[in-house]
């Protein structure tokens, strides 16, 4: 079973909750440039949704319903056409990610040498930081192949590549970045 | 585009013009291949993947919407290989559709149904649980989406992007999760909405309006016009005979309208019913009491008022432009040519915009017969006559009144304050729909009429283009009348002996 498409409705209605306390961050002026680059360089303005969301989700981590009516009021992308793309691909965050991301392979290779039993044993992390109340600093969700096999189980925290990461190394790897700030 | 191919479908040769798709072609000879994402009225998606046919010499089946015909190509319907085809691609749509016909208003127009019987009748399969998502979503005034039983064919996406131009509908997630939607917390906001009911080839959208009133199987369609504006729109009107009641217009593909129609000219079924009709006629006997009577009976006594007066002088017609050409004819011969009545006025709404125009359909002309009933004024030397308010009507010291009232009250907001202060004069004859004026303690005398779902005859658009209303319901109302029939009953009339 794939993680990405591991939605369940509780965690969205809590997420979204989440949502609406955090402010979108603003565009920034250069993003706003970007943009603009972007609607010029192909035949249809259409074209232009995806590089747009990619550009906001890095600069700004994920990508708020706010900026979708900044795109449709101000660059004249349709919110429908621009909320089409963004719900068709998982990659793109639509809510904002904690302090690190773990993307972790869960395709065949990684599965065979552990992977899911090293992902269960993060969840276990994330859960015991829910227990106490507090906000967990990261987290996991299933990717498709990170196309470093000879190093499975592999796992991306934020843009770090990590290797060969087992139940008993994975630990000290969490340990490390939940003292790193976001 | 003269020029033409031929090709041969089904093992026979059929010549097209250069461009058509072999869908296209299919339609015209009549050959069914069963479709749900394509649809004439809009661009060509080829989603649904569902009118595979088979082109000889090529290695895959390949789908007839978007496959342009060209010459020699010789292309199978009905192949082993293409029916097995139609057959799983049915069997796929339904993988998660739940099934739900027995409380589910498309049932018995519905695709998934007519395809079943047509081209799947296969033991289902599917024994994983459905995928569920939201139903029951308000999208619109008239719009009730189950997102369920959806099958995805985004008819309803490129109708909202190609004709109303709003753009308000998009498919949001993927895979099986996918489902069609507005954005959060927006609704479609236009006057076109129950098309994409229309369209929708399974239950999905359903009419606010329609929503379990009625099952489409006890319903019967006949053809007419559109009485809401002055486009015109041809449509089917369907109702229930045995229960003298109407449910709807639908759009029936027209020269005026294509394939759609709007909400406003959607609703002008329902002064059709009984229970805002006038039932019967009556008339007032010499003491003032008023009496209900028969059709005979409010000849009689209008026959004999007309008979004691000057017609030319002493008798004012009111007429609106939402009757047809014929009953214009008999109306003008009988009271202007044979009675040299000289007060002929156009009764007209006095907040209407006749000239305005949203774009696509719908006209700020809310009379069907415009240019019918100037026609005919002019014929018959008499100037426009356009009257909103009816002050004048009290100072012309006509004696008797003629008033045949607009038929859809939906067209005229001031309809009723205007009866009211026609009740006023004298004597006013109304002819009549409107359950209103029977209503009113003092009107006088009135007759019932039909509407146009139940006469025949014809309308003239904006355009000079006539349309036919053919193929008449019985009227719910027993002494319910065209002007024709009135005209006629009234030209017959002759006082009896020993009635004076």
């Amino acid at each position: 079973m794939s993680h990405a498409h591991d939605k369940t409705p509780n965690n969205s209605a809590a997420e979204s909750a989440r949502e609406t306390v955090e402010p979108a961050p603003a565009f920034t002026p250069a993003l706003r440039k970007q943009i603009e680059g972007f609607l010029t360089r192909y035949e249809t303005k259409r074209s232009a949704i995806l590089p747009a969301l990619h550009a906001i989700q890095d600069e700004l981590g994920w990508i708020a319903n706010e900026h979708i009516e900044i795109l449709d009021k101000e660059f004249g992308l349709h919110r429908v056409q621009v909320r089409e793309a963004l719900t068709f691909y998982s990659a793109y965050r639509q809510k904002k990610p904690r302090k690190h991301t773990i993307q972790f392979c869960n395709n065949i290779v990684c599965c065979m040498v552990g992977a899911n039993e090293v992902i269960d044993q993060i969840k276990g992390h994330i859960k015991k930081y829910e227990n106490q109340g507090v906000e967990p600093p990261f987290s996991v969700e299933g990717v498709p192949c990170l196309c470093v096999c000879d190093g499975a189980p592999a796992m991306l925290v934020n843009k770090d590549r990590h290797l060969k990461v087992t139940k008993e190394n994975i630990d000290s790897i969490l340990e490390k970045y939940a003292s790193l700030p976001g | 585009m003269s020029e033409t191919v031929t090709f041969k479908l089904n093992g026979k040769d059929v010549s097209v013009p250069k461009g058509t798709t072999v869908m296209e072609a299919a339609r015209r000879e009549n050959v069914a291949i069963p479709h749900f994402c394509w649809h004439p009225g809009l661009s060509v998606a080829g989603v649904c993947r569902f009118c595979m046919v088979k082109v000889e010499g090529r290695p895959k089946l390949e789908i007839s919407c978007n496959l342009q015909a060209t010459n020699g190509m010789d292309v199978k319907t009905d192949t082993d290989e293409a029916k097995t085809a139609h057959k799983w691609a049915l069997e796929f749509h339904l993988v998660n559709h739940p099934l739900d016909c027995p409380i589910c208003d498309q049932a018995g127009e519905c695709g998934l149904q007519d395809y079943y019987m047509s081209v799947g009748k296969y033991p289902s399969q599917m024994t994983r649980p459905k995928v569920l998502k939201p139903k029951i979503l308000d999208v619109g005034r008239d719009l009730v989406l189950d997102t369920e039983r959806c099958i995805l064919c985004t008819r309803c996406v490129r109708f909202e992007e190609e004709v109303t131009k709003t753009g308000a509908l998009g498919i949001f997630d993927r895979g099986d999760r996918a489902i069609i939607g507005t954005y959060p917390e927006t609704k479609i906001d236009h006057n076109y909405q129950t098309n994409l009911v229309d369209i929708c080839p399974v239950g999905a959208f359903t009419s606010r309006d329609f929503r379990f009133k009625q099952r489409v199987w006890f319903l019967k369609d006949k053809p007419a016009i559109c009485p809401g504006c002055s486009t015109g729109c041809s449509v089917n009107v369907y109702g229930k005979p045995e229960t003298r009641t109407y449910f709807r217009l639908k759009p029936r593909q027209g020269e005026a309208n294509g394939h759609w129609m709007c909400d406003k000219g959607r609703e002008t079924y329902r002064h059709l019913n009984q229970d805002v009709r006038l039932r019967g006629a009556f008339t007032t006997d010499a003491k003032g009491h008023r009496q209900d009577t028969n059709f005979a009976g409010a000849i009689e006594s209008l026959g004999k008022r007309l008979a004691g007066v000057n017609p030319a002088s002493d008798v004012a017609l009111l007429v609106s432009a939402q009757h047809t050409n014929e009953e214009y004819k008999s109306l003008f011969d009988y009271f202007v040519g044979d009675l040299g009545i000289k007060n002929v006025y156009q009764w007209r709404e006095p907040t209407e915009k006749i000239d305005d125009f949203d774009g696509l359909l719908y006209r700020g002309d809310h009379n069907a017969n415009t240019r019918g009933l100037q026609d005919a004024l002019k014929q018959n030397g008499i100037g426009s006559g356009v009257k909103n308010e009816f002050d004048f009507v009290a100072k012309s010291g006509a004696k008797i009144v003629i008033a045949i009232t607009p038929e859809v009250p939906s067209t005229f907001p001031s309809l009723n304050r205007q009866l009211e202060s026609l009740t006023e004069l004298d004597f006013v004859s109304f002819w009549t729909l409107a359950g209103t004026v029977g209503d009113n303690k003092k009107a006088k005398h009135a007759i019932p009429m039909k509407g146009f779902a139940e006469k025949k005859g014809t309308f003239t658009n904006h355009d000079g283009k006539s349309g036919e209303l053919a193929a008449p319901f019985p009227c719910p109302v027993v002494d319910g009348r065209d002007i024709s029939e009135i005209v006629a009953a009234l030209k017959g009339w002759r006082p009896t002996h020993g009635n004076k």
